[in-house]
């Protein structure tokens, strides 16, 4: 059995007496589409950032590709192929659409030109084609979060790390979404993502985590999780009787 | 699906000239540098006008230099005038001891801050805003106070003199109009270098860091790597334009080197009235204020000590509040509203 | 040891001065986050003030207090709402401002005084008192018990005043501060009028010792950012014993090293400071971390 493409291993993170992630283990497997759910405040930002190394775990390890990335920076994790968005988009405000793209582009594509180009095409698929000279400190909240997303393509990630990006959105927008992450996960691209949106954790991912408190209570289907007592709980609260 | 408008012409403030070909450019720079140099033919022999429009082509080099890590970069540095005046250092001293022509000497002292600029301003990277502006102006009260104490390298307080041997070699001319020439080519070859940054990787690695730290690294940007080399860019491009002045003016002393409102301020003055992270801007700041102080300084300097600078503090404070883009952000400014006009 | 007590004394008092300078810059660079480089000429007006008072109405520098500093909170006022406060969102430009006000200050008095040096005499600034084997001027020691006076009373003002409070809530989170009803713009005013009116004290005080010239704020202020950085922003604790060190630093470091690096020294010092432990003595944690986009 080959390695996962991204395994998290008892990770564990502490601030100061708060334990924000409480031995989280998991994996994902190459061209795989994970969720991870769980209420407000569970973890999942934090996990996400230990996994793309904005924190660093307070133990446990994070290995990518077989190798052991906890020591690496935000922007050599980046370089190895994860790509990432944040919860609150943070687009390069002075800086047209295109040139926000282009900053991811240049990743693999040093030449100006070449970087051009990869950033009009990841900016169609967003569905930012038209905006693409606007000053991003213009762009709706909408298209904040398709920007964010166009430059984390952009990187030609491997793994592509979703920080709740259908937020917001209305039903077609979604609906455009999921079709453009079906397309690329059948071209190669894996995913790890947020999600509040039970609906788009349904029709889009294989496989789903749940966290609370820093904990992870449940792994399995997205069908059989739904029903789990202890998934209902975390979310709901314990029936009063 | 809409291919972005390349005919349309340029956006002034835009840092990177727009995606426009390599070709347009060239055009474009062609047309300003023409523009530029086009006040030196006018003035003909008029050498108080030659005078000005040589300061204004160097310091306008200077603050495009300043601007390379300062505007597109967001380190407001008030310390480059210990870049500027280890340039002149270095290439009088290899001069004066060592019979190095300047058009050489310069570069040992462009060399050595490529490496020195990013050495000093490193550690204090991470330092936002007004803590950095501030210790960068620490650096320079150190850079002054250790020029007039090594004495056996800079003269001390004294400073040190070029003495005036016409000659090509020597960098020293008789008719002032070739001294013109040669900060006009030194604003040029800024222009060009910057030119070329914005419009590679280094350069859109840049504004991602000054923009946003940790949107750049999640980028795959290495933060302190893009500090150092625009660090080193900037700071060699000021080293060349100190070495350039020393032969200039040929007598120079820490007062000056490392006077603050002439020299270190004065870079960021520039580019900020001219709009700071453009590349125009630093080029129209100094066109804007160095003849304006000088013709205060000709023309009301025998009113009594300091009356023209009053003017020249007046104005900074006026530009301030009602230009706060500077120069290019207003002509920014009219550009959007034309576009938006011409849209509708 | 003689020397070392002797030096004790001198280091303490012209660290008392540099106190006394930063004692008002650090409530403008602290709260505003404005890099004023205009503070010096604050100063500098201050002592022209006293002088002003000396020549029109015979006060002794030390009574002119009562007139100076009330004037100098009046200026402070004027220039943040004129000029500070319209710029709030561009912290270069701001940057930009003080220096024009610095030429602007400097050069008026200039051009009104013709360059010519004054000097101010006060009846007690020239006595000289005992300490131990040391003889002290009466002024130094004024000014040395004016900032510890100063200090106690402005860290009073902050602890038990209402407006004091205001000010450190919005030192150390501008914008819960506003959430929490506080106007930042009125804070904000009143601190640079409170800082200028200290200038303005230091500037009165300074009177009988320097002889006046337009140029002298130079002297103090960048000192004075040093001590401000040292002792940490916001921190009234921190500009008084930051001056202190900074005075006694330049003292030890003249007599032991090179009187012509003292300068050099302390600078560094404060670069290392910067480096190590940007937030000072007594500072804040974090509160250096605040860059120009967060001061709009």
């Amino acid at each position: 059995m080959s390695e996962p493409f991204l395994q998290v291993r008892g990770v564990v993170k502490h601030f100061g007496g708060l334990v924000a992630v409480n031995d989280v283990s998991f994996a994902v497997e190459r061209g795989e589409i994970v969720s991870i759910i769980g209420p407000n405040g569970a973890g999942k930002t934090t996990l996400f950032n230990l996994v793309t190394g904005q924190l660093q775990p307070t133990g446990g390890e994070v290995r990518f590709n077989g190798s052991l990335i906890n020591k690496l920076r935000p922007d050599a994790r980046a370089r190895l192929g994860l790509g990432r968005t944040f919860q609150i988009a943070k687009p390069l405000p002075a800086l047209t659409a295109l040139e926000n793209a282009m900053v991811g582009a240049f990743l693999r594509h040093p030449k100006l030109r070449s970087a051009e180009a990869r950033a009009h095409q990841v900016l169609r698929e967003v569905g930012l084609g038209r905006r693409a000279n606007v000053r991003a400190s213009q762009l709706t909240l909408s298209e904040r979060r398709r920007l964010e997303v166009a430059r984390a393509l952009a990187l030609d990630p491997a793994l592509i790390l979703l920080d709740e990006v259908m937020a917001g959105l209305n039903a077609s927008e979604v609906a455009e979404a999921i079709d453009l992450f079906r397309r690329l996960n059948t071209g190669g691209l894996t995913f790890l993502i947020i999600e509040h949106n039970l609906k788009v954790v349904r029709a889009f991912s294989k496989r789903v985590i749940v966290i609370d408190r820093g904990a992870k209570i449940a792994e399995g289907d997205a069908d059989e999780i739904l029903t789990m007592p202890q998934v209902v709980t975390a979310y709901l609260g314990r029936r009063r009787r | 699906m809409l291919k972005p408008d390349q005919t349309a012409a340029v956006d002034p403030a835009d840092p990177a000239l727009g995606l426009i070909s390599w070709q347009r450019v060239a055009l474009l720079l062609a047309v300003g540098l023409t523009a530029v140099l086009l006040p030196l033919a006018l003035a003909g022999k008029d050498y108080f006008w030659v005078n000005i429009l040589t300061y204004t082509y160097l310091f306008a080099g200077l603050a495009v230099a300043w601007n390379i890590i300062a505007g597109f970069g967001g380190q407001f540095s008030l310390g480059h005038g210990v870049f500027f005046a280890i340039g002149a250092y270095t290439t009088a001293r290899l001069l004066l001891d060592w019979q190095i022509s300047p058009w050489i000497g310069v570069l040992p002292g462009a060399i050595a801050c490529a490496v020195i600029g990013p050495l000093v301003f490193l550690p204090t990277f991470r330092l936002k805003g007004s803590f950095f502006a501030i210790a960068t102006l620490a650096f320079n009260e150190v850079g002054f106070v250790f020029a007039n104490y090594l004495d056996s390298v800079t003269g001390g307080p004294r400073g040190l003199q070029v003495p005036f041997r016409a000659g090509l070699i020597r960098m020293t001319f008789s008719d002032p109009r070739a001294y013109a020439l040669v900060m006009f080519a030194y604003l040029a070859t800024a222009l060009v270098v910057v030119i070329v940054l914005m419009r590679s990787r280094l350069g859109y690695y840049l504004l991602a860091v000054r923009e946003d730290e940790d949107a750049a690294r999640a980028a795959g940007i290495s933060v302190r790597r893009v500090k150092i080399r625009a660090t080193a860019l900037s700071a060699s491009l000021t080293a060349l334009g100190g070495g350039l002045f020393a032969m200039y003016v040929r007598t120079i002393d820490p007062l000056t080197l490392f006077s603050l409102p002439d020299v270190g301020v004065k870079f960021a003055l520039l580019s900020l009235i001219g709009g700071i992270g453009t590349i125009t801007g630093p080029v129209l700041g100094a066109f804007l204020i160095i003849p304006l102080e000088s013709y205060f300084r000709a023309t009301l300097g025998g009113a009594g000590p300091g009356v023209h600078l009053i003017l020249v503090g007046l104005f900074m404070l006026l530009a301030a509040l009602f230009m706060r883009r500077g120069v290019a952000g207003a002509i920014d400014h009219l550009w959007q509203y034309w576009q938006h006009r011409r849209r509708r | 040891m003689d020397n070392v007590l002797h030096i004790l004394v001198v280091g303490l008092l012209v660290g008392g001065i540099y106190g006394l300078v930063a004692i008002g810059l650090n409530l403008i660079f602290g709260v505003i986050r404005i890099v004023n480089f205009a503070h010096g000429e604050l100063v500098m007006l201050g002592m022209y003030g006293a002088y002003l008072c000396y020549v029109t109405l015979g006060l002794d520098p030390y009574l002119s207090v009562l007139l100076v500093v009330p004037a100098m909170f009046v200026v402070g006022v004027v220039v943040h709402r004129l000029i500070l406060q319209p710029l709030h969102a561009e912290s270069s430009m701001q940057i930009f401002a003080t220096f024009g006000l610095l030429i602007l200050f400097q050069n008026v008095v200039l051009a009104l005084t013709r360059g010519e040096g004054y000097s101010v005499p006060s009846k007690l600034a020239g006595l000289t008192i005992a300490v131990g084997d040391i003889r002290v001027t009466v002024s130094r020691l004024v000014i040395f018990a004016a900032v510890t006076l100063a200090a106690i009373a402005l860290h009073l003002f902050l602890q038990r005043t209402l407006i004091g409070k205001s000010i450190r809530a919005v030192t150390q989170d501008r914008q819960a501060a506003q959430l929490m009803g506080i106007n930042v713009e009125r804070t904000f005013v009143i601190t640079f009028g409170i800082g200028s009116a200290l200038a303005g004290l230091a500037g009165v005080l300074l009177a009988p010792i320097y002889t006046l010239a337009p140029g002298i704020g130079g002297n103090f202020v960048l000192a004075a950012f040093a001590v401000v950085v040292l002792g940490g922003l916001g921190s009234v604790a921190g500009a008084y014993f930051g001056g202190l060190i900074v005075g006694l630093v330049e003292a030890f470091a003249g007599f032991y090293i090179d009187p012509e690096l003292k300068q050099a020294i302390w600078f560094l010092i404060f670069l290392a400071v910067l480096v190590i432990r940007p937030t000072g003595l007594f500072g804040q944690v974090g509160a250096e971390e605040i860059g120009f986009r967060e001061q709009g």
